[in-house]
């Protein structure tokens, strides 16, 4: 019988801290791509680089605080594992996954995102991150 | 207070550090899990915590298969106490950040940075807060003074440590992204904004 992959993986309080910086610099690129408002691209551009720091900033918080993070691409793992950080992992996980469901969207999506959607998703990465670092600071 | 590991001012031991974690997740850990992710610390030492914590009934262990979970009993007593003490760090910045709301005259913006925003220092470190001053404020003005030292006073009460203070003026703050000092550096990495835009923000906007 094949042997189903791990679907998590082991980190440490080291790892969270690497993770914390890759969200944090996410975060302000994505900050900087969407201030260039004459360019149309740059929202969907942006709004990919919010979910990559809600992602990492995800992995720094289970890291540091549960030592075992999502495997891959397997991002709804996460969620699931973020709620298990006290406290306030139900509502960094129910923030997750609205940016997850904006994912598709803005990394393949045939169509611009639009600025209102894109002004949601830094505000849930810049929460996130929020909370990340709070996790990592305790 | 020890900033990094805040709570050692009451549960200097190990077993404050197997708590904090412990606090940190509704999770169920190993012994070999909660070893990790201390700040120090051996394995023996933590197992060692975690069998007088369980004794106590403050830490609850179930068997699993082989290995056993631990996990905080949140219905305990001291439970409370512990959350608090786990979240000293988020206290202090809650108390920042309520001061900030009183203030007559407003800074631009504050953030808590260096060793208190990283949470790697000890008990000699300042308590780094970077403030920016708005424009038509001069340095001296006799209200924002006060309202910085009466926020010294209250840091060192609320911690034990000393306030140490990087102020600027708005213009600054262009000359600070052209100059580019370490302290930038540290802004960029581990500022916890406690008023204003974050400190990316206000970079790029040159305050």
């Amino acid at each position: 019988m094949a042997r189903m992959a791990s679907r998590t993986q082991a980190c440490g309080r080291d790892d969270a801290s690497t993770r914390l910086a890759h969200a944090r610099k996410f975060l302000e690129v994505a900050e900087i791509t969407a201030s260039e408002h004459e360019i149309p691209e740059s929202a969907s551009v942006a709004a990919a680089l919010a979910v990559l720091a809600g992602i990492a900033a995800s992995d720094a918080a289970c890291c540091a605080a549960l030592g075992t993070r999502a495997r891959g691409q397997n991002h709804h793992e996460a969620e699931k594992l973020l709620v298990q950080v006290h406290a306030g992992g139900a509502e960094a996980a129910s923030t997750l996954r609205r940016l997850l469901d904006l994912k598709d969207t803005a990394q393949y999506g045939l169509i611009h995102v639009s600025r209102q959607r894109l002004t949601s998703a830094l505000r849930q990465a810049s929460k996130l991150v929020q909370f990340a670092a709070d996790a990592v600071r305790r | 207070m020890h900033l990094a590991r805040p709570f050692a001012a009451i549960i200097p031991t190990l077993d404050g550090e197997v708590l904090v974690v412990l606090a940190g997740t509704t999770r169920p850990l190993t012994g070999r899990d909660v070893a990790k992710l201390v700040k120090r610390g051996s394995q023996a030492g933590v197992n060692r915590a975690l069998r007088r914590l369980v004794e106590h009934g403050v830490v609850e262990a179930q068997e699993a298969g082989a290995a056993i979970l631990y996990s905080l009993n949140r219905e305990h007593l001291a439970a409370p106490a512990v959350s608090s003490l786990a979240d000293l760090r988020g206290e202090l910045v809650r108390r920042l950040r309520q001061s900030f709301q009183v203030w007559k005259t407003r800074p631009l913006h504050a953030s808590l940075f260096g060793s208190a925003a990283r949470g790697d220092g000890k008990t000699s470190s300042d308590i780094d807060v970077f403030v920016v001053r708005p424009s038509g404020i001069d340095e001296n003005d006799r209200r924002w003074r006060e309202q910085l030292d009466q926020l010294a006073r209250d840091v060192r009460r609320w911690t034990g440590n000393q306030l140490g203070l990087a102020e600027v003026s708005k213009r600054d703050v262009r000359r600070l992204r052209r100059i580019k000092p370490a302290v930038l550096f540290e802004l960029r990495a581990d500022a916890v904004t406690l008023v204003g835009p974050p400190v990316s923000e206000l970079l790029r906007r040159g305050g």
